[in-house]
């Protein structure tokens, strides 16, 4: 049985609840009280995490962190399509990989400023937001480009890949950190497309796409 | 010169987003002279652009549903139509036939050379014509739009006086640079643009979109059709080109 | 942590606009108590920044809960030895409650708070970039419900809603309503299917709102859910989610969840209205049957000269 240290605002653990819903699998979420009990700092959850973080991946004893890293394990272990991260094909790796390590900088700024916004986290908030749309620009380009080639996705034409995933929640929810997104169209139209995934569930600030 | 948000302007049809990245079942967000705006397309092609607000609540109906035929509002599910921007459902009153009053405020919009236009107030009886209107023996390719932190006036003064020369003094690696820009009227320059590697010339209209009072778009497109086999390396050397025109601009704002 | 030199608060203390205001001659919003904090999310000893109706102050708890709040005077949050001015504070439910003047009354009663087997809950703050008054008015409505809470609070297509009564009473000076039936999928942690909910709103408070739901198990018994909003400034607000519940069965994490996905859900609402202050002139914006208790509420605020985080007509 898989269990999922689990916060209902988190960005991170939605990237495995969606997935996990993708791919259809029977889960079991325990609530980590993030905000406003810190509960990922308490001693249990250390000993669980030493890095305090949510998510956790515990599947019949093997514990990951981090949602990118456990998004490659899901996909490898349980995508019977092979389309989410194909592990035989290097030159996507790399770039889902690429991709990946993109999604935790969008973390780091993107998802710091929603803390910051709506549950008064202590940072430069300035820098995070900066720093964000960098990032966005960067991606907007990317997106743009990849439109003009008929590719839909951040890495791939048809298919999404963990990298879309990776770098779907905090981009979505960025407003809330003070973070718009009206300068860049391209992201606007892949967060469409994401939305109209087949099987897709949203989660708090985000909206499910309708009926 | 006068304040690019000068109250006259919104009499102006702007150009505001290229057509094609306005798809189906899609909402475009916008701005224009500092109003919100909602640009959507129909499931028959026809265009809208609304003001970004629903008159219910005020919600913003960018964060809604294009439903092809109409915008649903996230809040309570208001549904206004195409064109007319009336509201046709509400879901509280489900049999109830909402009053023509119920309805969002719609501007007037046009498609022409691969952009939809966008004018806030009507300007006497004039025709929709876009500004500049250019001759029919033109070919035109749209680019990339390119969004920045910058005034139109701004933009538009460094492009008529130092764009040429720092451009190619600044950035060779660019791979063409422009020459001979000229202002046509407030808010369209015309250039042409010179491959370094072929030397061959193309000219150029390069359109100014105020956001607000901090931010336009720079809409470029090129008197000429693009190959399908350099299409990509065309869009990419221009992308640069005015990705490097933003960065001087916004990096101008800096000194202020 | 040194002890500035307190004197009691006055009028030249605050800023101009606050008193030059026509409002001021009631001084409905700043003689009244306003939340600023929750216990639970507070450490003793510790000074707390915050900004109330446009005006910082800071506040510290003592270990024998005793509450000191003053206006900042000098710069930033270091303690001078100038004089700063104290401000009237009290606890009630568990939160911090402060005055920028003179409260002529106590906080409004929750009875229900007393009961022996209440769970008493602050699911958490949470800041959102919108006027206190839109916060609460989103908080006092249904029709939202299938399109914002979907799976939970509502459903489509059963998003009708169906007459109900909405008053103004004169006495407590409170607004309120009744006989509101929604039907809903997963109306609290403790439903184990749907049902149709009835509330009751009550609104005691320009910034504070109470929904009264029956309580899943025992239904003659109500659940209470409610959100003590902070104005910060007219634009901006820190929305405290108080819960006081009939549940034997679920943690407190889990019922914490419950309320902070659903607020979750209506933040980027609230953040996307436009203006962000609530406008009071019944003719700004439209409304039909359904928003009678939102239209209730803008008569109130307007009769009460409330014109913090409003447009007044």
């Amino acid at each position: 049985m898989i269990k999922l240290y689990d916060y209902e605002l988190s960005g991170n653990c939605y990237k495995l609840r969606f997935f996990l819903n993708i791919l259809n699998i029977e889960y079991e979420r325990i609530p980590v009280d993030f905000y406003p009990g810190r509960e990922h700092k308490s001693d249990w959850f250390l000993q669980i995490n030493p890095l305090g973080q949510l998510p956790v991946l515990d599947h019949d004893g093997l514990v990951l962190r981090d949602a990118q890293a456990i998004l490659t394990y899901l996909a490898a272990k349980f995508d019977a399509t092979h389309k989410w991260y194909p592990t035989r094909d290097a030159e996507i790796l790399g770039k889902i990989n690429m991709w990946l390590s993109f999604a935790d900088s969008i973390t780091a700024s993107a998802s710091a400023a929603r803390l910051h916004d709506g549950l008064f986290y202590q940072l430069d908030i300035e820098a995070a937001r900066e720093n964000a749309h960098k990032l966005f620009r960067v991606l907007d380009e990317h997106l743009w480009f990849a439109e003009e080639q008929e590719q839909a996705w951040i890495c791939t034409d048809k298919h999404p890949t963990i990298a879309d995933i990776a770098c779907f929640p905090y981009i979505m929810l960025s407003e809330e950190g003070g973070i718009s997104r009206l300068a860049y169209p391209a992201i606007c139209r892949w967060t469409d497309r994401f939305r109209q995934i087949p099987n897709f569930i949203a989660m708090s600030g985000i909206f499910e796409p309708g009926s | 010169m006068t304040s690019a948000l000068d109250k006259s302007f919104r009499g102006w049809l702007f150009p505001v987003v290229r057509s094609q990245e306005v798809g189906l079942r899609h909402i475009h967000r916008s701005q224009l002279l500092n109003q919100e705006l909602a640009i959507w397309r129909d499931d028959d092609g026809q265009i809208n652009a609304w003001e970004n607000r629903c008159p219910h609540r005020g919600t913003r109906l960018s964060i809604g549903l294009n439903t092809g035929v109409e915008i649903r509002c996230q809040y309570h599910g208001w549904r206004y139509a195409s064109q007319s921007g009336q509201c046709t459902f509400i879901p509280a009153h489900p049999t109830m036939e909402p009053s023509p009053r119920y309805c969002v405020n719609t501007f007037e919009c046009i498609e022409k050379y691969g952009y939809v236009w966008v004018r806030l107030e009507k300007d006497k009886d004039e025709d929709l014509e876009p500004l500049l209107p250019l001759t029919e023996k033109l070919s035109l390719t749209t680019l990339r739009s390119v969004y920045t932190m910058a005034s139109t006036t701004r933009i538009r003064d460094w492009l008529i006086s130092d764009c040429e020369l720092q451009i190619k003094v600044n950035s060779p690696s660019l791979g063409c640079s422009l020459t001979e820009i000229q202002q046509r009227h407030s808010f369209c320059l015309e250039a042409l643009s010179i491959n370094d590697q072929t030397d061959k010339s193309v000219t150029m209209f390069i359109y100014l979109h105020p956001l607000t009072d901090d931010a336009t778009v720079i809409h470029p497109l090129v008197n000429a059709s693009i190959s399908p086999e350099i299409r990509l390396d065309e869009f990419r050397r221009y992308n640069r080109l005015f990705g490097t025109i933003r960065d001087v601009c916004e990096a101008g704002n800096a000194l202020n | 942590m040194g002890q500035p030199k307190m004197v009691e608060s006055s009028v030249d203390q605050l800023p101009s606009r606050l008193v030059d205001d026509p409002a001021w001659s009631g001084r409905t919003v700043v003689d009244d108590w306003q939340v600023v904090g929750s216990l639970d999310q507070i450490e003793v000893g510790v000074n707390y920044q915050t900004v109330l109706l446009d005006v910082p102050i800071t506040f510290n708890v003592t270990g024998s809960r005793e509450v000191r709040a003053w206006i900042n005077t000098g710069c930033g949050s270091q303690t001078s030895s100038s004089a700063s001015v104290r401000l009237k504070t009290c606890v009630q439910y568990r939160y911090i409650w402060v005055s920028l003047g003179q409260p002529m009354q106590n906080i409004f009663e929750i009875p229900e708070y007393y009961e022996p087997d209440r769970r008493n809950i602050h699911a958490a703050t949470i800041r959102v970039k919108v006027s206190a008054p839109r916060a609460i008015e989103n908080f006092l409505d249904l029709a939202h419900f299938p399109f914002v809470h979907p799976g939970s609070l509502g459903e489509e297509p059963f998003t009708e809603v169906k007459d109900y009564d909405a008053v103004i009473l004169e006495e407590s000076n409170e607004v309120l309503a009744q006989k509101c039936c929604f039907w809903q999928p997963n109306a609290m942690p403790t439903a184990t299917e749907g049902y149709e909910v009835e509330y009751v709103y009550r609104v005691p408070h320009p910034y504070c709102a109470i929904l009264y739901k029956a309580n899943a198990i025992d239904m003659n018994r109500m659940d209470i859910v409610s959100i003590f909003v902070q104005p910060v400034s007219e634009e901006e607000c820190n929305a405290n989610m108080f819960l006081a519940m009939i549940d034997d069965q679920n943690s407190d994490t889990v019922i914490r969840s419950f309320q902070l996905q659903i607020f979750a859900q209506d933040k980027p609402i609230l953040e996307n209205q436009v203006p962000k202050r609530l406008p009071l002139d019944l003719r700004a914006e439209m409304s039909v049957r359904c928003d009678a208790l939102s239209t209730t509420y803008r008569r109130w605020l307007h009769k009460r000269d409330v014109r913090f985080g409003t447009i007044p007509q």
